[in-house]
């Protein structure tokens, strides 16, 4: 952050401890896509991507008062974010099955070549794969890979074991390499017509 | 594609999460405005607020219920006003006296408007004469006892037999009315009958009547630590209790407590053995806990007013830990803050001594008042943290005494 973005995200951090409606919109407009690319990668579709991170400003501006501000407020959003879609989680998962891509992926998909596919694709196709994963899959995934959280501090946000924490990991990776490989797939069925 | 490294994968998914660019939407901004429009009014109803009013709630009524009593010729007064007296036997200068003072005008009244119809050339200074001197109702009773007239059915109080003889019944709760006064036979003015010095006169415990049951609603300030003194926050308790009045001076309480109960721990939070070897030991946990308290406790009245009550309470209560909520908190940036929740997860069973000191005034018969500082200190560790959280706070009580006629032990 530099020192001008900072003074402003501090004048807007003291507008919204005063509840000020014009500074929270402000903020939020400003943050809005730093909060979202961390949301978008634990929900399903963009518009569950939108009620985390909707919630997660809500505790941003009731919480901002607890914010030490020497403290880096773009750290301090992204593990609110991160908190709020734990939350969403764990507070869906009664209703999420534990289903996988198996059966909506073909196995024996041929081998390709991964280079050529990756440099076809979009980041927000390799997103989308990510989206497309089981919940539990897809939480574990981003918690250890991108956030980098230890299995240890996964098992205990999810209240599962270790050992679950690993499995989930292994059986997410190999998921997405079925996406990928199932991308390649159509990529190539486009080229050979 | 089914052989990429982990390390690729993870790298290609990492790149992807940092380079993804969503838009913009402006209707996400509606849908925020729209939820704060809908926070910020329910924020006047939150937990917090709720207390507030609640609290108001009961302030007003109890403001309600003593200007009642205040007020004059109210049945409360009356009865505020009697009952010392009538305990002690001993009518003193306080409202009993202005009360007499008053019967003794309106029966002096009375008397000389008939000493002038039975004998109009007498000496208005007669009989009423004596009725000057009069200081207080005992002095009434006196006189007027000596008196040569007499005044029939006042109930209770005054009293006057066939001979004529008026006088204050007995002392205590006897002396519980006045009606009214009628004439006697001996020729009495019927003016006399208009007179209603006191309607009614209650006393606040009328002999042979005692609460058998009471029920009550609660609230207190919680403050909870591990060490005593030293709190993060405050919440509260709220409570509905049931006492049974096993005599006059012991009674049994239980009830259901909910209790909020905000603290942070330095050190001891420890959920398991082992915990923070697998994963940082936070600096600072927070702790934030739904508690459903279900007391047990033994009342001792140890000093007994007409309208005052203070008294020692001793017991146990078990908690069933309905919610309970961590955030662990930790000063290095770069390791994630995490918030953990369990429910219904830990109960502690008769595992919470319970010691408090009361006072409690009646405002009626049937209600009262009190306030209650206490302290709860865990018999074993409690919640998911295995902590010595003890608690303390001042429970403020309204209650309703189900009275039962029994005679008082």
């Amino acid at each position: 952050m530099t020192p001008e973005e900072k003074r402003y995200v501090d004048e807007l951090i003291q507008g919204c401890a005063k509840k000020c409606r014009a500074d929270q919109q402000k903020l939020y407009e400003h943050f809005y896509v730093f909060a979202l690319k961390v949301c978008i990668r634990y929900a399903y579709s963009e518009d569950e991507a939108l009620e985390i991170m909707n919630d997660g400003f809500m505790k941003v501006f009731t919480k901002i008062q607890k914010f030490t501000p020497e403290l880096s407020f773009y750290g301090w959003v992204r593990r609110i974010m991160i908190n709020t879609a734990l939350d969403h989680f764990r507070k869906n998962k009664k209703h999420l099955s534990n289903q996988n891509l198996d059966a909506l992926i073909e196995s024996n998909i041929e081998p390709g070549t991964p280079e050529n596919v990756i440099s076809r694709l979009s980041f927000e196709d390799i997103i989308g794969f990510v989206q497309q994963l089981s919940p539990v899959y897809r939480t574990v995934f981003n918690l250890y890979v991108i956030d980098g959280f230890t299995h240890e501090e996964i098992a205990e946000h999810l209240n599962i074991s270790v050992g679950t924490s690993k499995s989930n990991l292994a059986k997410a990776r190999a998921n997405l390499r079925r996406l990928l490989q199932h991308a390649y797939h159509e990529e190539y069925a486009k080229y050979t017509g | 594609m089914q052989n990429i490294p982990d390390k690729d994968l993870d790298n290609l998914f990492e790149r992807a999460a940092e380079g993804y660019q969503p838009k913009y939407k402006p209707e996400a901004w509606r849908k925020m405005s729209r939820k704060l429009d809908r926070a910020a009014f329910l924020g006047f109803w939150s937990f917090r607020n709720k207390y507030l009013i609640l609290s108001l709630g009961l302030l007003t009524g109890l403001i309600t219920l003593i200007l009642l009593n205040n007020e004059p010729g109210s049945s409360a007064q009356k009865s505020a006003s009697i009952a010392p007296a009538q305990s002690e036997g001993n009518l003193e200068n306080g409202s009993p006296g202005n009360y007499f003072k008053k019967m003794k005008e309106k029966v002096e009244g009375a008397i000389k408007e008939a000493e002038k119809k039975k004998n109009p050339s007498e000496n208005d200074t007669g009989r009423s004469g004596n009725l000057n001197k009069f200081e207080d109702p005992g002095q009434v009773s006196e006189s007027i006892n000596n008196s040569s007239g007499g005044y029939q059915s006042i109930e209770g109080g005054v009293t006057s037999d066939k001979s004529g003889k008026l006088q204050i019944a007995g002392s205590g709760s006897q002396l519980s009315m006045v009606e009214k006064l009628v004439p006697f036979e001996q020729g009495f003015p019927p003016q006399l009958a208009n007179i209603h010095p006191v309607e009614v006169i209650e006393p606040v415990s009328p002999a042979g009547e005692r609460p058998l049951f009471s029920i009550g609603g609660a609230f207190s300030p919680d403050l909870s630590g591990i060490n005593l003194g030293e709190y993060s926050g405050t919440g509260n308790n709220l409570a509905l209790l049931l006492e049974w009045h096993i005599s006059k001076r012991f009674t049994m309480a239980t009830g259901l407590i909910r209790s909020h109960k905000v603290y942070a721990v330095k050190d001891g939070f420890l959920p398991y053995p082992g915990i923070w070897k697998r994963i940082p030991k936070p600096d600072l946990v927070d702790g934030s806990c739904i508690v459903y308290d279900i007391p047990l406790n033994l009342r001792y009245n140890f000093l007994l007013g007409e309208r005052s009550k203070f008294y020692l309470i001793g017991g146990v209560s078990s908690y069933f830990m309905h919610q309970e909520e961590y955030n662990y908190l930790y000063d290095d940036e770069t390791i994630y803050d995490r918030d953990y929740e369990v429910y219904n997860r830990n109960r502690h069973l008769f595992a919470i001594t319970n010691i408090s000191l009361g006072y409690e005034y009646l405002l009626s018969k049937r209600w009262s008042v009190q306030v209650e500082p206490f302290i709860k200190l865990p018999t074993t560790e409690i919640g998911l943290g295995n902590l010595d959280l003890h608690s303390t706070g001042a429970f403020f009580t309204l209650k309703y005494h189900l009275i039962n006629k029994l005679t008082l032990k």
